[in-house]
């Protein structure tokens, strides 16, 4: 099964390593444009279809491979669903790419991030038609709650 | 109200102390199943409660884990800096572990095979059947 990145569960998400990192500060950080969309993956749910599909295995084919609709939102829509869920208004900064891939050139992990710089440039979404056909309903937490329960847990709010 | 159990059985989750690992070893607890939750040594300490962990770290160990199990969960997560290195030294592992149970393996893969690089491995699949459509420009589908 295919997801988006990962959130709402420990660390070391895009969500806290970056996007939120200065909320302190009354900054958000977002690693692209504001109006791409982007895939994420709320775990829970995630790990709710697991189970749910795990449960129907017997019904598929030897293999079957899904994609999972988690939250395809723009770094526009994250941005309000974080004020919605914080009650503030935040200066929104672009991530500085230019630098990572500097950095990139002598660390293993600037490279390995680098890699996904498109993933914020170009827009896309998972398709979750053939998993909603298999099990009839997908859990899927609203996304202001799932931001709101993310942020809590990370203890930002 | 308490989820119907429906369809339970045993699930080993590789990697039960990683961020995936440990919320799908809850969720399957929490729907009935009996969770076997593999990790480091030392560190069976991080899975969830009611889980029962398992430490290992060779492929035997994790053949022998499996054995008795319905599903695997490669929840497996290697330090980004090793992708190359371990990612599919551990999905092999978990290939290995599922062929020597009969167990059914559920891979959790990421959008990303569409780049010939690392990112590649991590998805450990050469072709993706989910299509990533774009909303307003632009379109990534393979």
């Amino acid at each position: 099964m295919r997801a988006g990145d990962y959130y709402g569960a420990g660390r070391g998400s895009w969500l806290d390593l970056v996007v939120t990192k200065d909320i302190n500060r009354t900054r958000l950080t977002y690693p692209g444009p504001s109006d791409v969309m982007h895939e994420w993956t709320y775990l829970p749910d995630f790990a709710d279809t697991l189970v749910t599909l795990a449960g129907k295995r017997v019904e598929f084919a030897p293999f079957e491979s899904f994609g999972f609709p988690g939250h395809a939102i723009t770094g526009a829509e994250l941005v309000k669903a974080i004020e919605a869920v914080t009650n503030k208004t935040y200066n929104v900064r672009r991530m500085s790419w230019w630098m990572l891939k500097t950095v990139g050139q002598l660390s293993t992990v600037g490279r390995e991030l680098s890699e996904l710089e498109y993933l914020w440039r170009v827009p896309h979404r998972i398709s979750g038609d053939k998993l909603k056909a298999a099990l009839g309903d997908v859990p899927h937490t609203p996304l202001d709650r799932a931001v709101g329960r993310s942020l809590r847990a990370l203890g930002l709010t | 109200m308490p989820r119907v159990a429906k369809n339970t059985g045993t699930i080993l989750v590789l990697g039960a102390g990683g961020r995936l690992g440990f919320t799908a070893a809850e969720a399957f607890r929490d729907a009935g199943w009996t969770v076997k939750g593999l990790v480091r040594p030392k560190k069976s300490h991080f899975v969830p409660k009611g889980v029962e962990p398992v430490e290992a770290v060779t492929r035997d160990e994790a053949v022998q884990a499996a054995q008795g199990c319905d599903v695997i969960l490669n929840a497996f997560n290697p330090v980004i800096t090793e992708w190359d290195r371990n990612a599919l030294s551990l999905a092999y592992a978990a290939i290995a572990a599922a062929e020597g149970s009969g167990a059914t393996l559920m891979f959790p893969g990421s959008v990303c095979a569409r780049r010939a690089t690392a990112a590649c491995a991590r998805s450990f699949c050469a072709r993706a059947t989910i299509t990533a459509r774009g909303a307003a420009r632009g379109s990534i589908s393979w």
